[in-house]
């Protein structure tokens, strides 16, 4: 086939659940549009690069989650306290939240968990989601595998080369740095 | 605070919330699984964590289940449009 007809199939298979995603993690159908445009041009450039190491899906979605990081980056954020972490910083902070005898260091009271109206709520969801920005990358690969392409474990352990006792350390370490970052943010 | 052999038995709370999200990727034994119903049955601390775990689960599924309505068939034909545009430019 030719790269035209390729870019036009991925279009057609990707564009609609690429196009859902952006506009959840931006709020904003146009800027969706957009983010979604780039990514294919992106992958159009890109074309010979891709390897089938990863699915076609993979590939665009890690593309398109890129572009969507760069739209965060480029607009002034607002109550930010937290910049991206390497996985060393990442796993000290997760480690902080208990003491040597592994009991909570410290209490929350924190109760954005108590009000399921908060998923409907937009601000809440752009700072939910700048938090996951905020994730070591390799981190946000896993939770956003898992999540946004309902992708079985088995099959992200394989693509990101990971055993699953990894993978689910990952994944509550990840849940750790949310959770603190919302108290942070939302709060 | 649990006592040192209570939680020996029924784990630290380190040791739960681990299991906690492992067990919304992978069942527990059964053993685990009840060590674990009474630490969080003790422990308001972890309760708390495993209402939030369960949250951020609802909140992350819920980004990809949420709103869905795709592009229309005019945008993606204006999209594959555009890409072969610029293809062309180059």
């Amino acid at each position: 086939m030719e790269k035209n007809e390729v870019i036009t199939e991925w279009v057609r298979l990707y564009a609609d659940p690429m196009y859902d995603w952006a506009r959840f993690k931006v709020s904003d159908e146009s800027v969706a549009r957009d983010l979604v445009q780039d990514t294919f041009l992106a992958a159009t450039i890109g074309y010979d690069s891709y390897s089938a190491s990863s699915s076609v899906k993979t590939w665009l979605f890690q593309i398109l989650n890129n572009k969507i990081v760069d739209y965060y980056r480029s607009r002034k954020r607002v109550g930010r306290t937290t910049e991206s972490m390497d996985e060393e910083q990442a796993e000290q902070v997760t480690r902080s939240f208990f003491d040597d005898a592994g009991n909570w260091a410290e209490a929350t009271s924190a109760d954005w968990a108590d009000e399921p109206r908060l998923m409907d709520n937009p601000v809440f969801i752009q700072v939910f989601y700048q938090c996951i920005d905020d994730l070591p990358d390799t981190w946000k690969l896993a939770v956003t595998s898992r999540y946004q392409q309902e992708k079985s474990a088995g099959a992200i352990c394989k693509e990101m080369n990971i055993t699953s006792s990894n993978y689910w350390q990952i994944i509550h370490r990840s849940k750790l740095l949310l959770k603190k970052c919302l108290e942070v943010n939302w709060l | 605070m649990m006592g040192k052999i209570m939680k020996k038995a029924l784990f630290s709370c380190k040791r739960a919330t681990e299991l906690i999200d492992q067990r919304q990727l992978e069942p527990l034994s059964r053993l685990d699984n009840l060590r674990l119903g009474i630490h969080t049955r003790m422990c308001s601390a972890c309760r708390h964590y495993q209402k939030e775990s369960e949250f951020l689960d609802a909140v992350l599924t819920r980004g990809l289940s949420g709103k869905k309505g795709g592009l229309s068939v005019e945008e993606k034909k204006d999209l594959i449009e555009r890409i072969r545009e610029h293809e062309n430019r180059d």
